[in-house]
């Protein structure tokens, strides 16, 4: 069974460094800058059955660069990306989600603040979180690994 | 009834008769309205007079509508013409009735397995040979294309290339002939990119297809956001000499990597596979949801679309000529290369066996070639070195014997006689000689062994016998006319000599010589005579290191027992040896 997942949200929140931690790459980042995505793939036993997770890590919006949308179709969840220490960016994961289920419609998704270990940093707070709407949310460290498994863990699960 | 009345009630009478059966709503009310004036068998009357003939035909309608003989009749006369304008307009007919045919197929086949495949064996027999005969001529043209190159200079550098790179020989001679050759068939889902199959030519090396069935995806999505959406979407990417073809269906991609120039004709090939598989599959593809599983029994369809076009070469029209040219030649190559590889063989055997004849010790009887093997034997002196034969194809035997070859005979002498340090043993002319220096004991000895050994002649007046040396000096006497004066005439010249020999072989023997001096014992006291034997010994001494004696060597000292004379003698030690 594959699937295919997106990895989304703002700029330099931590994509690609998620993934990194999550699976070895084959592919140069040079792609995410070409063609704006890069793809990776990683097995994982959900519920004793193995699923092949096809990720793709798109190119972090800015206001010169805008998520291609026709990269997320025919997606079976995304990772929705934030970084805790610029509460910028929880805005901007806000902005894409709207704007993925006004195109897409709503599709299984779990948000990640990232950067856990910079929590003395933190501009974004529990209830900031809370008041996201999302229905799973976990805080992640793609530098220490921390919470990364879950992450995408919770996204299979929502997939399934 | 006035006219207008009159008109107004025919018209409703018409409705009625009509609808006399019907219950709908609407007519309810006219029946009401129209059943107050007339009687029930009134109208039906009326309504046989007024529709007879048109109530007969639909009677007759009715009739054939509910027999379900007669409408089968009817329906079988137009099938045939249904089926076939359907069928010209799209595949929904396919479709709808491909399960039934599945089933009905699968169910005869477990009913009746022994009918099915006497029915089909007909068509088998030819259908596997084609397949067979197919297989054969591919192969062949590979062969031939092979065999033309395998003898050229070019095949040795393609040689030399697969060995380099370890790909096959016949894949390094694919990669230079080929116009083209699709290398990979990728059948990608449209909407999410994921990969529904793969399928590789021979032995190439790939990516992991599920990334690069993403990144197709990706890349073709890129282009056609970048440049807008045409009809086609992106058909070509190309990348040296490899190119992906892309062909896009409505739920399916299909995508081929192509190593050369393809026909513009094979992109009917794609175009047919895909169209192919999106009427099989339609459905499963609709509602893929990531199982690829079902998609596996597409691939003989997607292993047609791996097509190949070798080169043919100018020169050769026909086949069978070059590559019969290049058996023969290949034949011939082997015969020379058979005949230089035994001359060689031989050759190397005859100087395998002239080089272990002349080893010392090693006399060579019989050397000889049998049912592949060669064999050598003779003799070997047990002192003699092992000759070296690392060919495993060749056997050995010796029988022992005892050489009177220099070498031997010089390593016979030196295991036998325990040569001292002293002495050195060489051999000219076939004759030991030694030189040195030893004690007569082992001189003795060694010339017993000499003899012994078989060895005609030895020259051992090299060697210096200390023994015989000491008895000469210790046989000399010097005497003294009084004082420390001696007796005129005397001479030291051949203890001189002697001393001489001994002092060269002083180290090894420990060699250390007394100088005893004695005094007349009938004079002079004897306090005097011990001081005049002291002095005579010294004054001897002092002329023997005056002569160039190693003062080391010498020891002067008055003898205890006086005797009748004034002389002096010497004595010999030889510690060791
Ligand atoms: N301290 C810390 N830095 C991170 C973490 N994740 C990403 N970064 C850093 O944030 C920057 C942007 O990361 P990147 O993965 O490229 O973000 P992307 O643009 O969302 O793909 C890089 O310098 C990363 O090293 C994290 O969990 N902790
Ligand atoms: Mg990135």
């Amino acid at each position: 069974m594959q699937k295919k997942v997106c990895m989304v949200g703002g700029f330099a929140v931590g994509k690609t460094s998620l993934v990194a931690r999550f699976v070895k790459s084959i592919f140069s980042e040079k792609y995410l800058t070409t063609v704006g995505v890069k793809i990776d793939k990683k097995v994982v036993r959900v519920n004793d059955k193995e699923i092949t997770l096809i990720l793709w890590d798109l190119a972090g919006e800015d206001e010169f660069l805008q998520v291609r949308m026709s990269y997320l179709r025919g997606c079976a969840g995304y990772l929705l990306v934030a970084d805790g220490t610029r509460l910028p960016t929880l805005e901007k994961a806000a902005d894409l989600r709207s704007r993925i289920e006004r195109e897409l419609g709503r599709l299984p998704f779990v948000l990640a603040v990232n950067k856990l270990d910079l929590d003395k940093q933190w501009e974004v707070d529990d209830a900031a979180i809370r008041d996201f709407g999302a229905a799973t949310w976990v805080k992640t460290s793609a530098k220490t690994g921390e919470g990364v498994e879950e992450a995408f863990a919770m996204l299979v699960r929502q997939t399934c | 009834m006035d006219d207008a009345s009159s008109k107004e009630a025919l018209q409703a009478l018409r409705l009625l008769l009509l609808t006399v059966e019907s219950t709908s709503a609407e007519s309810e009310q006219l029946r009401e309205l129209l059943l107050g004036q007339y009687e029930l068998d009134e109208l039906s009357a009326l309504r046989k007079l007024l529709f007879g003939e048109q109530l007969r035909q639909i009677a007759e309608l009715q009739r054939r509508l509910d027999d379900a003989k007669i409408r089968s009749r009817e329906v079988s006369r137009i099938l045939p013409e249904a089926i076939i304008l359907r069928a010209a307009r799209d595949k929904h007919l396919v479709k709808a009735l491909s399960p039934v045919f599945e089933e009905a197929f699968l169910s005869l086949l477990r009913r009746e397995p022994r009918k099915f495949a006497e029915s089909i064996a007909p068509v088998i027999g030819p259908a596997v040979r084609r397949s067979i005969q197919l297989a054969l001529a591919q192969l062949l043209q590979s062969l031939n294309q092979t065999l033309d190159y395998a003898l050229s200079i070019k095949g040795w550098s393609w040689r030399w290339e697969a060995f380099r790179t370890g790909k096959p020989f016949a894949e390094v001679v694919i990669s230079h002939t080929l116009l083209y050759r699709v290398e990979q068939v990728f059948l990608i889902h449209r909407k999410t990119g994921l990969l529904l199959q793969h399928v590789v030519a021979g032995s190439i090396q790939f990516q992991d297809p599920d990334l690069v069935s993403g990144m197709l995806t990706a890349i073709k999505d890129f282009v056609q956001d970048s440049f807008g959406e045409t009809e086609r979407g992106l058909e070509t990417l190309q990348l040296g000499d490899l190119a992906v073809w892309i062909e896009q269906g409505p739920h399916a991609i299909l995508a081929v990597v192509i190593r050369g120039i393809a026909p513009q004709s094979y992109r009917a090939v794609l175009q047919d596979s895909l169209e192919g598989i999106h009427v099989e599959y339609g459905y499963l593809l609709d509602e893929f949801d990531g199982d690829a599983a079902a998609f596996e029994s597409c691939r003989p369809q997607l292993e047609r679309c791996l097509q190949m076009q070798l080169k043919t070469s100018p020169a050769s029209t026909n086949k069978a000529v070059p590559a019969l040219l290049a058996v023969l030649g290949f034949i011939l190559v082997s015969i020379v290369v058979f005949v230089v590889w035994s001359i060689y063989g031989r050759y190397r055997f005859e100087d395998l066996v002239r080089r272990v004849d002349a080893v010392p010790g090693i006399v060579v009887l019989s050397a000889e070639r049998r049912e592949g093997k060669y064999f050598i034997s003779g003799l070997r002196d047990r002192l003699a070195d092992e000759p070296q034969v690392a060919d495993a194809s060749v056997v050995v035997s010796w029988e022992a014997f005892q050489s009177y070859e220099p070498e031997i005979v010089r390593r016979r002498l030196l295991s036998m006689l325990q040569l001292p340090r002293t002495v050195i043993m060489e051999f000219r002319d076939g004759m030991p000689r030694f030189t040195g220096w030893a004690r007569r004991q082992w001189l003795v000895r060694a010339q017993e062994v000499v003899t012994a050994i078989g060895v005609d002649k030895a020259d051992f007046s090299g060697v210096v016998d200390l023994d015989s040396v000491r008895e000469r000096l210790e046989a000399r006497e010097l005497y003294f006319s009084s004082g420390t004066q001696l007796v005129d005439g005397q001479r030291i010249d051949a203890i001189v000599s002697d001393l001489k020999l001994l002092d060269e072989a002083k180290k090894a023997f420990g060699i250390r010589v007394e100088i005893l001096g004695y005094a007349d014992r009938r004079t002079g006291t004897k306090r005097v005579n011990l001081w005049l034997s002291t002095a005579r010994a010294q004054r001897i001494r002092d002329m023997l290191v005056a002569e160039g004696i190693d003062p080391a060597l010498l020891e002067a000292r008055a003898d205890k027992d006086f005797l009748e004379q004034r002389k002096v003698k010497l004595r010999v030690f030889l510690l060791q040896e």
